[in-house]
């Protein structure tokens, strides 16, 4: 260490012997001595940039911010390291309550592209944090607003008049729609074309990027051997039509059914409950048929009277599980659970709400897999 | 109309033509042609029509290859034909074909009510403004006779809201009142601005009538708090209805290395307020600076701390003295992810400094506070205290101290039931206006578009 530093002082030649005894790191005393730590510092920050030339000179990263975890999740595999993402809520609230805390108007105050789910989820917070954030780029209309909805599938758009009697219904429908998978592959397919739009210079980027998603997404949903059968878009397609049933029996039968949509397979037409009508593109997508809900009406909380009706109907029509959110209450599922013998799946529907739902993928393994689970073990409730 | 012009556009070249055509039949009426003349010209038309299909394929040919040569040369495009991508192309084209179909993708869920799968929001309803009506009904019995409020049922007021962007730089928010006063129903605006958002460096305007930036509880909007009245502190200050201003606000939001939110406002508006300033004797200005920081502690609680000053001239030497008021405020909240739905805890505490620079007096300092704590224990269902002390800005001998609790139901986001009860601990002089008790039950609905809750 003495060596190195009698080295260096010898090289600049600025100090007598004597001087060399003193610690280095004096105050420079002189305008020489000031000169050499000028020196010093000018040569380290240049060796820096010449060994780190990324980091000195790397490219800006378009900033994102999105209202949920599950569009952060979407971003983030569609805009790889040329997008920095940050999202509003943690996926362990409920979506429809999110504070307009002013620290997130600071956070979209320097971002180029605000996300939202759509659909009204957002309508408690997005105005007021838009308005706070000061920032004319992501304002509605603008390129820098995304509204993921764009183009999903809706489920439940109302058709005659709408009023809060029917508790707190969306006008443009249900906005839980990321439970479909098909629905997370269009919003994919958004995603890319905005930041195709804001990063022109990146977009070939972003569409080999989409395209190693969506198969991504169609592999985890279908399983390798339909994959190696058929491509994903093909495998989509057939499903939407009814034809994916024929086409599995071509190829290998009921094994070769593989990933979400096979694991669920077995269960189709299976009877369940939900808390809350956030499962409705989930079911739909893979055949359950939900019988009612916890909540007499959205976001309207479980009633004695309304759950009493509940117990009749699961008794009746014998349903096999009830999917809830872990940020609901265990009171009146617990409750049903003990009059009915009901299973209950508490499971998060959002990346992040639980440990293991680390993105997108990893959340629907979760969900299927306590699907699964559940409806294979025996139940009390018999039709 | 529409329709009409279009059948004269049809009809006009109808018309012409057919009457071009009676033209050309006439003279071939005259002169009978033989068949053999007949036939030769058959022959030249047939022959005139080989040549121009020989010169249409020639230029076809040529443009065919000329954009061949093109495609050559642009770098990086694909030859028309390549079988190695076609398929992949086409499923996906299929996929959106299908998605972008209305009947094709099958509902299969029978329990819910399931209305088209793509619907579009009809036109013309998206230039509204949102609008919504919220009511306060309010009933209170006291045990002091002849105050400001007796023992009575009291629909104390009906609030309408219209908002909306007026244009992509600006947007526009009304709140008319209708408010009881003596009796009497009357209508007010209590709220109407133009706010401009998308101004540079951070800033932010509204010009028009707005809630002074005083604080935190003056600028809410007293169905929006979590009591059933403003504090006493700001109804002897600034009257019952806290600070209005007509007038102008800029704020910035400060840019720090620490990426805290933090916001300088100013404002400057009429001296109408006639509690502590001069009402509308004064010809001058009220002037306001506003200065909040907020911070998130945890994921789950936050702290706003803000400091406020407003100062306007007062009626002492015709306008010549003046009132100043400051004030603190620290607002602390907590709501946990998971349970957020079933509870919440919000602390509120205000302080105010007020000096009256009078006439032939002495500046009378005045101090007041309030402190309040409010805590979620249901989904529905919150408690909430609160403790207050004032003294009157120009009598600053009277002061007054009050302990109050609430309970509130709330039956949606658009339905809430308030029980409060109010001991109110005067040291006032005159006779007759002495401690009170009070309890009052208030019920508060909006019917209209979805609020925005302010944090």
């Amino acid at each position: 260490m003495d060596r190195s530093r009698t080295c260096r002082r010898a090289r600049f030649g600025l100090r007598d012997a004597e001087s060399l005894k003193e610690p280095f790191f004096n105050l420079p005393r002189s305008a020489s001595d000031f000169l050499s730590l000028l020196w010093i510092f000018l040569v380290t920050a240049l060796a820096i940039v010449l060994v780190h030339p990324a980091a000195a000179f790397a490219a800006p990263k378009l900033k994102v911010v999105t209202t949920t975890t599950d569009l952060k999740s979407i971003f983030e595999a569609g805009g790889g390291d040329k997008v920095e993402v940050a999202s509003l809520g943690s996926g362990r609230e409920d979506p429809h309550f999110i504070d307009a805390k002013p620290s997130y108007m600071v956070l979209a105050k320097d971002a180029d592209l605000w996300v939202r789910i759509g659909m009204e989820l957002e309508i408690g917070y997005e105005g007021l944090v838009l308005d706070g954030a000061r920032n004319p780029k992501i304002r509605i209309g603008t390129p820098g607003h995304l509204d993921a909805s764009e183009g999903v599938i809706r489920l439940e758009v109302p058709t005659g008049k709408v009023d809060r009697s029917m508790g707190d219904i969306h006008p443009l429908g249900n906005p839980h729609y990321w439970l479909d998978p098909l629905n997370v592959r269009i919003v994919a397919k958004n995603v890319a074309a905005r930041l195709s739009q804001l990063d022109s210079a990146d977009a070939e980027y972003f569409k080999v990027r989409l395209e190693a998603y969506q198969k991504k997404l169609d592999a985890a949903m279908f399983g390798p051997r339909l994959m190696s059968a058929a491509d994903g878009a093909k495998l989509w397609a057939m499903l939407l039509k009814g034809q994916l049933d024929d086409f599995v029996k071509q190829h290998g039968g009921d094994e070769a059914a593989g990933g979400w949509w096979g694991a669920l397979r077995p269960l189709a037409g299976t009877k369940i409950v939900t808390y809350h009508r956030s499962w409705t593109y989930f079911a739909n997508r893979f055949n359950l048929n939900v019988i009612d809900e916890l909540e007499p009406k959205p976001g309207i909380p479980p009633s004695p009277a309304h759950l009493a009706d509940v117990v009749e109907k699961v008794q009746r029509e014998g349903a096999k599980f009830l999917l809830m959110e872990p940020f609901y209450s265990r009171e009146a599922p617990d409750w049903l659970a003990s009059k009915t013998g009901i299973k209950v799946v508490e499971v998060a529907n959002s990346v992040g709400g639980q440990s293991g739902a680390t993105d997108y993928i990893s959340l629907m393994d979760l969900i299927v897999k306590r699907c699964v689970e559940v409806a294979g073990s025996p139940t009390a409730v018999q039709p | 109309m529409h329709r009409a012009n279009t059948m004269w556009i049809l009809a006009g070249p109808l018309l012409f033509g057919s009457a071009a055509a009676c033209a050309q039949e006439s003279p071939a009426v005259e002169t009978q042609p033989t068949t053999a003349e007949l036939l030769a010209e058959l022959r030249l038309l047939r022959e005139q029509m080989r040549q121009q299909q020989e010169r249409h394929d020639a230029e076809l040919k040529a443009l065919q290859t000329q954009i061949d040569e093109l495609k050559e040369k642009t770098p990086g495009s694909a030859p028309t034909t390549t079988p190695a991508t076609q398929p992949a192309v086409t499923s996906e084209q299929e996929l959106e074909g299908l998605l972008s179909g209305v009947t094709t993708t099958p509902t299969t869920q029978a329990a819910v009510p399931t209305g088209p799968l793509f619907s579009l929001r009809g036109p013309g309803q998206s230039f509204n403004p949102d609008i919504s009506l919220n009511a306060d009904f309010l009933g209170a019995f006291s045990t002091r006779e002849g105050g400001t409020l007796d023992d009575e049922f009291l629909f104390r007021e009906l609030e309408v809201s219209f908002s909306g962007a007026v244009d992509p730089y600006t947007r526009t928010d009304f709140f008319v009142t209708i408010e009881r006063e003596n009796d009497e129903f009357h209508v007010d605006l209590e709220e109407g601005y133009l706010a401009f958002v998308t101004l540079p460096y951070d800033l932010q305007a509204r010009l028009g009538k707005f809630r002074a930036g005083f604080g935190r509880a003056n600028t809410m909007h007293r169905h929006a708090l979590p009591w059933i009245d403003y504090p006493l502190e700001i109804k002897r200050l600034f009257g019952e209805e806290g600070l209005f201003g007509t007038g102008a606000e800029l704020s910035w939001l400060v840019p720090n290395p620490w990426h805290q939110y933090l916001t300088l406002t100013y404002e400057v508006f009429n001296n109408d307020n006639d509690a502590l300033f001069a009402g509308e004797k004064s010809d001058d200005f009220t002037h306001l600076v506003h200065i909040k920081s907020f911070r998130d502690l945890s994921p789950t609680s936050t702290l706003e701390l803000g400091a406020s000053l407003a100062t306007a001239p007062n009626n002492g030497a015709h306008g010549g003295r003046r009132s100043t008021v400051e004030g603190v405020d620290i607002t602390y909240r907590w709501k946990p992810k998971e349970a957020g739905l079933y509870r919440s805890f919000l602390w509120q505490t205000e302080f105010f400094f007020a000096q009256a620079d009078r006439q032939y007096f002495e500046t009378e300092d005045s101090f007041g506070m309030y402190t309040a704590g409010e805590y979620q224990f249901a989904r529905r269902w919150k408690f909430g205290l609160r403790f207050d002390s004032a003294q009157m800005p120009y009598e600053v001998k009277d002061r007054e101290r009050a302990y109050s609790a609430y309970l509130t139901f709330l039956e949606t986001e658009f339905v809430f039931w308030r029980l409060g009860y109010q001991f109110t601990d005067r040291n006032f002089r005159e006779e007759g206006n002495k401690d009170e008790h009070q309890v009052f039950l208030q019920l508060n609905w909006t019917l209209g578009v979805h609020p925005a809750h302010k944090y």
